[in-house]
């Protein structure tokens, strides 16, 4: 009796606690969450890997590892030999194994572990007589590893009884347990990604799994996942081994390199900053990226949530300062997936038409919990550039030569000195005479030669058939190479999902995280490279110089008797001004759907996405600035909330009939956006270094206004996909889009796409080619997808500003843009062509694509006749075009066990053109002046005066007339296009070595066929227009005498010959330069341990890497860095790219 | 059941969000009360933007009245007849250094006009809530959209009498607020009927008695009518128009306040303004306040003439100050009911748009074109003797009267900004004695450099042409 409660004990133990673990797992994971306190041993697991011995040593061994008693009667015990492999298993599953096959039990007694002869019970007894009876029902306990197609242990996968519900899953050896099964039965193995195996149940099975070809493979599009055979569409998965050791913070500037049609350029190098280019197959808005503003970018749907990548904060610099895309943690996502083209696009509305990126983050996987730790640490330094400042002696040069040149009587030597005494810091050498100070080392004193990030991520991760979760825990600090500027970012996520029943499924998904971003005010690269090398950073003394008068602002006096312009000395504001984003932010999405009537789901989606920025941009009182006096300061404050919430409901049907296969899905979609943003600005305030915001004290306030904006989308849409021999796939979509956007009659937009795809492979005519040709699969797609981005809030109306005259109350239309109440959608309709093939067993994989897509009714904002009243309105404009191709070529070179060499390429070209506008030319009054568009060119391309060299017979400057021929009056020189901003093509080629554990890959990435306007030369090769700035060493080679070949004019103090001024460095293509470039982007050994080697420190793996990034650029681009450049093809002295070497490690236990 | 919530929460309505994060004319402009806030906020930005100191300096500079104090300054350009046409936006006509053009007057103008024109297309639709008021609203607009053209055609286009009938280009005459509509330059004498035409409207509809000065009137739109024919050269209906208003309204004389009160708002009637523009809270930016050395200084040919009598009150208006002629003609302080105070006070004066003064003299001058010496004499004297009682009576005739017409007009309505257009109509071109330069000596009559280039944006895509010369 005694023996039966025992035994029932030890069921108990078997089969309930597997709930109550869990329970116990999850809940001192979350406790790890909130605490970080790692609590180890909570229930007694052992490790034993031996062979060859006694049971009664394993016992022993048992009892020191679990801290229980062990008691038994030796007489009892066979002491076989046995072979033991344990790696943390439970006590109770370690006693089970090792009493398998003896005539053994146990008993757990408090903390004793009692061994008995086996005695059967009850039921047992009733059992041995069935068996007896009918050798049929025979029950055999199996026991068995599962093993993925290298042969290492696979955890997580799952085991069935054939036409049971029985299941279990692998433990993180691969090992599982089914006691009970009938002996006849089959078992089922199946496990995401690989194709499932049947085996005949016995009492040891070894089942090794295939992993599915690429075609069978599930794949993430919109709404849904479907298998990549089945895609009509054009679609890119990058996994998340292709950007995991990217030193970016954000996953945007990670997918440089590794999407075909996805122009990244990565702007800024400032840590968290926003991207230059961001577009995938060409502009297809006109929408504004005044500000660092992105219509242009494909739309970012991270687990079925919209997430916005408009900066927060207003910038002046082109490129976003702050990208609201490093606020959420790359490691957390386990896949993206680009879609292209209509057939993937049309299923998501306001701003589908540039393309849709989704991301999925990782989910736990049944099996064993998986702890996983990774770290990273980079060291980074600036990425210098091709310009190089001149040193004081050259300096010294021109700036004689510039005053002699305007007026060799006037400016003799010692007037030259006397005046640059004047205007520069200086100390008197021992006989009084004159003497500035060396040249200040300014690259050195603003930037950090090694910048450390470190990148640190824990995970844990596990489930069971029902329920399974992810929780990660992240801090990343990343140093930038300017000084006091940086980006760190603490980060959880956690992801459940449970399905309480198999008709209910219910998960969240979130992430919370505190991000704060030391921006340094961005113009440290501009203050090195233009301010004067006899600017001295501290006097003699020692002490600090806090302000300039000249050779530093670019709006100084125009008269060498002027005033100059107070500037502050860049390494002291450094030090006293505050520039601070602190943002919080929040992506959460509930997820449910149940499943009816056999063939029928539904399925709801309830997401949220906060964001709150505060900015602090604080000029300390003791410094000058723009226009605020010492004394003064600025604090601005800025603060943008943004909130938006959607709720997606869908309806599926799936029925399979033999050869038809066949989805369907009818949806239902509703946003709100919400932004609430404030800001003051506060002059007048305390001397404190360490005041963070002011705004407490007693200041006087400069201004302060905000802004409130809602906008509502609701949309409607059905998807059907229809598959007929797995081998002819047709799908269609159609969707409607409202936006709160639009006026009553333009509200809605609809929007449609077919595709369709044959699997020419599978047809058996083509079974002769397989040999050589074994996959080959063409699709084609067709429809049209819309955008409301480009337009505002206040897109439809006419705002008034308020006023008063003769006492009374007035409104009156700002000046800005009239209201349209007419403006609608853009619309992109593409088509697109694809075809892959795989060649000699998937050795040699092309993938290939051809596009084209029309935007019509591009909405821009356009300059008006002034006619009008207005200068600018926002209207649909006419219409764009993008065409071209994409190739992915892979080839595995060598394809040993030892040893492995891959090549893969990506090549993408598009040609974007204007293909009619209402306004046959057209400058936006906000854009760069330099841009214009014009139809049957580039959309945006540059639009200025030629320049035609040097008039080597006077120096003066020279453009081409309207007649071509040569000028030096700069009002008669013709604009034109002469070039554009975006390329031709772009790609990478990323070579694989492998060796054993090794693996080498280096990564190569270009872009060709653009332009750049430097605008940062127009100050650094200014001819004496600014004369006291310093300048390029490319400076030198200007004109001095008659008969000189020169590259620059002559100089002359604020570039004028009397009261003529010669307007060299006006806007023409002097400045513009080719911009291609070829970059050795990134080389990343990486060492991965066997697993033999490092399971005896209870490690599942370990993985070790190395890199480099950004190592060396080949670049025509006469300016910092070609990619230091805006959307607009404007190059400035952007925060500068870095070169960065890392290492890190991933360790898995 | 959430999801039901949800599916019902998602209806039309939805999509109907109250956009009350700003003021839009959509939503605000709904009954005769904002209609009359958005009419008077035509006033206001006349006042901020076309009487903005570079606008009200204009016509002063590129004739012979005023000079930039610093030739590295604002509207040099424009002095050395060297604009050119250029997509320069500036709000505030050349409203920073090295502009070159006068777009800035060309878009503020228009977007006043086209307020004008939306008064008149929407009152109809609220003339029921008090049709009197009404009546007088949409009799300002029409008088105020005369009173923006006339500006206007006089900066952009040459004078009427360029050539013999007028038929040279104009300037669009712009009767629509829908901007999507086109409109091309109407001739010189289109212009001018449809001037005409406004303020006949405008004379129907506005009420007989003056209440504020402030505001577009019968009398100051008559006074502009007579100013039209003038420069028209129909000089019978310049007086006939002219001499019913100064029935009305007489010479403000020295002892009623004259000259500093012209610069005030008189309620006691005793004013000879009869169209005045107040200056706004906030916006220091009329002209008195720039004529220190800080812009723009009078030039000494208008020194020789506003000092050729010392006896002159007007003499006062100029004095030396270095080698520079500084204009005071603008009381400082002389708009206290502006809260809060304008700073400086140099900014704080009302501007006379349309005075007695000036019908006086296109009374003198329409007699003495139309062959009544005896009724031009008259007139000119009552103006001179109003500045000094005891100057001389003046019995010229022909060429000699002629000239004193001119040279009194330039001293009574100096720097008010009718300088440039008088020369022009009087085809007297531009000397200038004060200058040094050669090219800034001699602007002939005629030359394309006397009127400013037409906005680019307007000739590239309105496709209408540009001036000659740029």
């Amino acid at each position: 009796m005694q023996i039966n409660l025992l035994r029932e004990g030890r069921y108990k133990q078997r089969f309930l606690p597997h709930k109550f673990i869990l329970v116990m797992k999850i809940t001192t994971f979350i406790l790890l969450a909130c605490f970080m306190q790692v609590t180890a041993k909570v229930t007694a697991q052992i490790s034993i890997s031996e062979r060859n011995v006694p049971i009664s040593s394993v016992l022993a061994r048992i009892q020191q590892q679990s801290g229980y008693n062990l008691f038994y009667e030796d007489t009892k015990i066979k002491d076989v030999k046995i072979n033991v492999n344990f790696n943390n298993i439970p006590l109770i599953e370690a006693l089970e194994r090792v009493l398998k096959n003896q005539a053994l039990a146990y008993e757990l007694v408090d903390k004793t572990i009692v061994i008995k002869t086996k005695e059967p019970s009850l039921l047992d007894k009733a059992g041995v007589i069935l068996n007896s009876v009918q050798d049929l029902f025979q029950r055999i306990d199996v026991s068995g590893t599962v093993y993925d197609e290298k042969g290492l242990p696979l955890p997580g996968a799952t085991v069935k009884v054939k036409g049971l519900r029985t299941s279990v899953v692998t433990d993180k050896d691969g090992k599982f347990y089914l006691p009970g099964v009938d002996d006849k039965a089959m078992l089922v193995v199946s496990y995401v990604g690989y194709a499932d195996e049947e085996v005949a149940a016995k009492a040891e099975v070894s089942v090794s799994l295939e992993q599915k070809s690429d075609e069978l493979q599930e794949v993430v599009v919109a709404y849904g996942k479907q298998e990549q055979r089945a895609i009509t569409g054009a679609v890119t998965v990058v996994k998340k081994e292709q950007i995991e050791s990217s030193p970016y913070l954000s996953v945007d500037k990670s997918l440089q390199t590794v999407v075909p049609g996805l122009l990244v350029t990565q702007g800024t190098g400032q840590p968290g900053g926003g991207t230059g280019n961001f577009v995938l197959r060409g502009i297809s808005t006109g929408g504004s990226v005044l500000n660092g503003a992105t219509p242009r970018n494909p739309l970012f749907v991270i687990d079925g949530v919209p997430v916005q990548q408009d900066p927060a904060q207003a910038t002046t610099s082109q490129v976003a300062f702050s990208n609201p895309m490093a606020q959420l943690n790359p490691a957390d996502i386990e896949s993206v997936s680009v879609l292209k083209d209509a057939s993937a696009i049309a299923l998501y509305g306001s701003k589908a038409s540039n393309g849709v990126i989704l991301v999925t983050t990782k989910r736990g996987k049944a099996g064993m919990t998986t702890v996983n730790l990774r770290h990273q640490t980079d060291i980074a330094g600036r990425l210098a550039g091709t310009m190089k400042p001149l040193n004081q002696q050259q300096y010294m040069e021109l700036l004689f030569e510039t005053y002699k040149n305007t007026d060799a009587v006037r400016w003799t030597d010692a007037a030259i000195i006397a005046d640059l005494a004047a205007k520069f810091p200086h100390k008197n050498d021992a006989s009084g005479i004159v003497a500035f100070y060396d040249t200040p080392d300014w690259i050195g004193e603003l930037y950090n030669k090694n910048a450390v990030t470190s990148i640190n991520n824990l995970s844990f991760s596990g489930g069971s058939e029902k329920s399974n979760f992810y929780l990660n825990l992240e801090y990343a600090n990343q140093n930038g190479i300017e000084k006091k500027s940086g980006y760190d970012r603490k980060s959880i996520r956690f992801n459940y999902e449970n399905k309480p029943s198999e008709w209910f499924r219910i998960g969240l998904n979130t992430t919370l995280s505190y991000n704060v971003q030391n921006y340094g005010g961005g113009l440290g690269e501009e203050s090195a490279a233009r301010i004067s090398p006899l600017n001295a950073i501290r006097d003699s003394n020692g002490d600090y110089i806090y302000h300039y008068t000249w050779g530093m602002s670019n709006s100084e006096s125009t008269e060498p008797t002027g005033m100059g312009t107070l500037s502050a000395n860049p390494v002291v504001a450094a030090n006293l001004d505050i520039h601070k984003n602190i943002s919080y932010r929040g992506l959460s999405n509930l997820i449910a759907e149940i499943k009816f009537l056999r063939n029928f789901s539904f399925a709801t989606n309830l997401g949220v996405n906060f964001m709150l920025t505060e900015t602090k941009d604080k000029h300390h009182p003791a410094l000058a600035w723009s226009s605020y006096p010492v004394g003064s300061g600025s604090f601005i404050g800025n603060d943008l909330r943004t909130a938006n919430l959607i709720s997606t409901n869908s309806l599926r049907y799936g029925i399979s009939r033999e050869k038809h296969h066949m989805d369907l899905m009818l949806a239902h979609e509703a946003q709100v956006l919400s932004s609430d943003f404030k800001f003051i600005q506060i002059k007048d305030f305390g001397n404190n270094p360490l005041l963070e915001d002011p705004r407490y004290q007693a200041g006087t306030v400069e201004s302060a206004y905000g802004q409130t904006q809602k906008q509502t989308l609701l949309s409607y849409f059905g998807q059907a996909n229809y598959a007929y021999l797995n081998r002819y796939f047709l799908t269609g979509s159609i969707r409607t889009d409202g936006s709160s956007l639009f006026g009553d009659n333009k509200r809605f937009g609809t929007h449609w796409s077919a595709g369709t795809a044959w699997l020419v492979s599978s047809e058996q005519f083509f079974k002769s080619f397989v040999g050589t040709l074994n996959y080959l699969k063409l699709r084609g797609s067709i429809g049209s997808a819309g955008n409301s981005s480009a337009i505002d809030f206040n897109g439809r109306y006419d705002v008034l500003v308020l006023g008063n005259y003769a006492g009374q109350p007035t409104v009156s239309p700002n000046d800005l843009a009239p209201g349209n109440p007419d403006i609608q959608w853009e619309k992109t309709f593409s088509w697109n062509l694809g075809v892959e093939l795989r060649l000699f067993k998937d050795r040699l994989s092309i993938t290939g694509d051809f596009y084209r897509k029309k935007t019509n009714e591009l909405i821009a904002s356009v300059g008006l006749p002034l006619g009008t009243g207005f200068r600018e309105l926002r209207d649909n404009i006419g219409t764009l075009e993008n065409k071209g191709i994409e190739l992915t070529v892979a080839f595995d070179l060598i394809r040993t066990k030892k040893f492995g060499w891959n090549l893969n390429s990506i090549w993408s070209t598009n040609k974007n053109v204007l293909l009619n506008s209402y306004l046959p030319l057209e400058r936006s009054v906000f854009s760069s002046r330099q841009i214009a568009n014009g139809i049957g060119k580039n959309y945006n391309s540059f639009y200025m005066p030629t320049w035609a060299g040097v008039n080597p017979d006077n120096g003066k400057p020279q453009w081409l007339d309207k007649d071509g021929r040569t000028t030096s009056k700069y009002s008669e020189a013709k604009e034109d296009f002469v070039g554009k901003p975006q390329p031709d093509g772009f790609g990478s080629l990323v070579n694989t070595l492998r060796y054993r554990s090794f693996e080498l890959s280096a990564t190569l990435y270009y872009q060709y066929a653009f332009k750049i306007y430097n605008q940062n030369a127009s100050a650094l090769l200014n001819d004496g227009v600014q004369p006291y700035i310093n300048q390029g060493t490319g400076a030198l080679d200007r004109w001095q005498k008659p008969g000189d070949i020169a590259s620059n004019p002559r100089r002359l103090l604020f570039g004028r010959d009397g009261t003529t001024s010669d307007d060299s460095t006006r806007p023409s293509t002097r400045y513009l330069f080719d911009g291609d470039f070829l970059r050795l982007s990134n080389v990343l050994l990486t060492y991965t341990f066997e697993r033999e080697l490092i399971s005896r420190f209870h490690l599942n793996g370990l993985r070790l890497f190395v890199q480099g990034n950004n190592l060396k650029t080949w670049t025509k681009y006469k300016g910092n860095d070609p990619e230091n450049a805006s959307s607009e093809g404007m190059g400035r002295s952007l925060y500068p790219l870095s070169r960065s070497f890392s290492f890190g490690m991933n360790v898995n236990f | 059941m959430v999801v039901l919530m949800l599916l019902l929460s998602c209806t039309k309505n939805f999509l109907d969000v109250d956009n009350n994060a700003a003021l839009f004319r959509q939503n605000y402009v709904k009954d005769l009360k904002s209609l009359k806030e958005f009419l008077n906020g035509i006033y206001s930005k006349n006042a901020e933007f076309l009487e903005f100191y570079t606008s009200s300096a204009y016509p002063e500079i590129v004739s012979d009245n005023l000079k930039p104090a610093d030739l590295s300054g604002r509207l040099a350009n424009h002095y050395l007849w060297n604009q050119s046409a250029s997509p320069e936006e500036s709000e505030r006509p050349a409203g920073s250094v090295g502009n070159r053009t006068m777009n800035g007057f060309w878009l503020s103008g228009y977007r006043l006009i086209r307020a004008c024109d939306f008064v008149i297309e929407e009152i109809g639709k609220y003339r029921n809530e008090n049709p009197v008021l009404a009546d007088e609203m949409v009799g300002q607009a029409y008088a105020m959209r005369a009173y923006l053209h006339f500006k206007m055609v006089n900066i952009f286009a040459q004078t009427y009498t360029f050539t013999s009938d007028g038929s040279h280009p104009g300037i669009p005459y712009i009767m629509t607020s829908d901007i999507s509509k086109s409109y091309s330059r109407q001739s010189v004498a289109e212009v001018y009927e449809f001037m005409i035409t406004d303020i006949k409207a405008a004379l129907q509809l506005l009420p007989i008695t003056t209440t504020d000065t402030r505001f577009m009137n019968r009398l100051a739109a008559q006074a502009l009518l007579s100013r039209i024919y003038l420069f028209k050269e129909d000089y019978a209906k310049a007086r006939e128009v002219a001499l019913e208003v100064t029935a009305k309204v007489p010479l403000l004389s020295i002892s009623k306040g004259y000259p500093n009160d012209l610069f005030k708002l008189k309620n006691d009637g005793n004013t000879e303004t009869l169209f005045q523009i107040s200056p706004i809270p906030a916006f220091a930016i009329f002209l008195g306040r720039y004529l220190g050395t800080q812009a723009f200084v009078g030039t000494s040919d208008l020194a020789s003439i506003l000092r050729e009598d010392p006896n002159d009150i007007r003499s006062s208006w100029i004095s030396q100050s270095g080698t520079k002629w500084i204009i005071s003609k603008f009381p400082a302080g002389a708009a206290p009911e502006i809260v809060p105070a304008l700073s400086p006070s140099t900014a704080s004066y009302y501007i006379p748009a349309l005075r007695t003064s000036e019908l006086y003299l296109n009374i003198a001058e329409s007699a003495m074109k139309l062959g009544d010496e005896n009724m031009a004499r008259a007139y000119l004297n009552s103006v001179r003797k109003r500045a000094n009682p005891n100057a001389r009576e003046i019995n010229e005739s022909g060429i000699a009267l002629m000239d004193l017409i001119v040279r009194e007009r330039r001293k009574e309505l100096c720097i008010e900004g009718l300088r440039m257009g008088d020369l022009q109509r009087w085809k007297l071109g531009v000397q200038r004695g004060d200058t040094a330069d050669d090219a800034a000596k001699n602007l002939p009559f005629g030359s394309d450099k006397s009127i400013a280039p037409i906005p680019p944006q307007d000739v590239t895509t309105m496709g209408i042409p540009q001036n000659m010369g740029y």
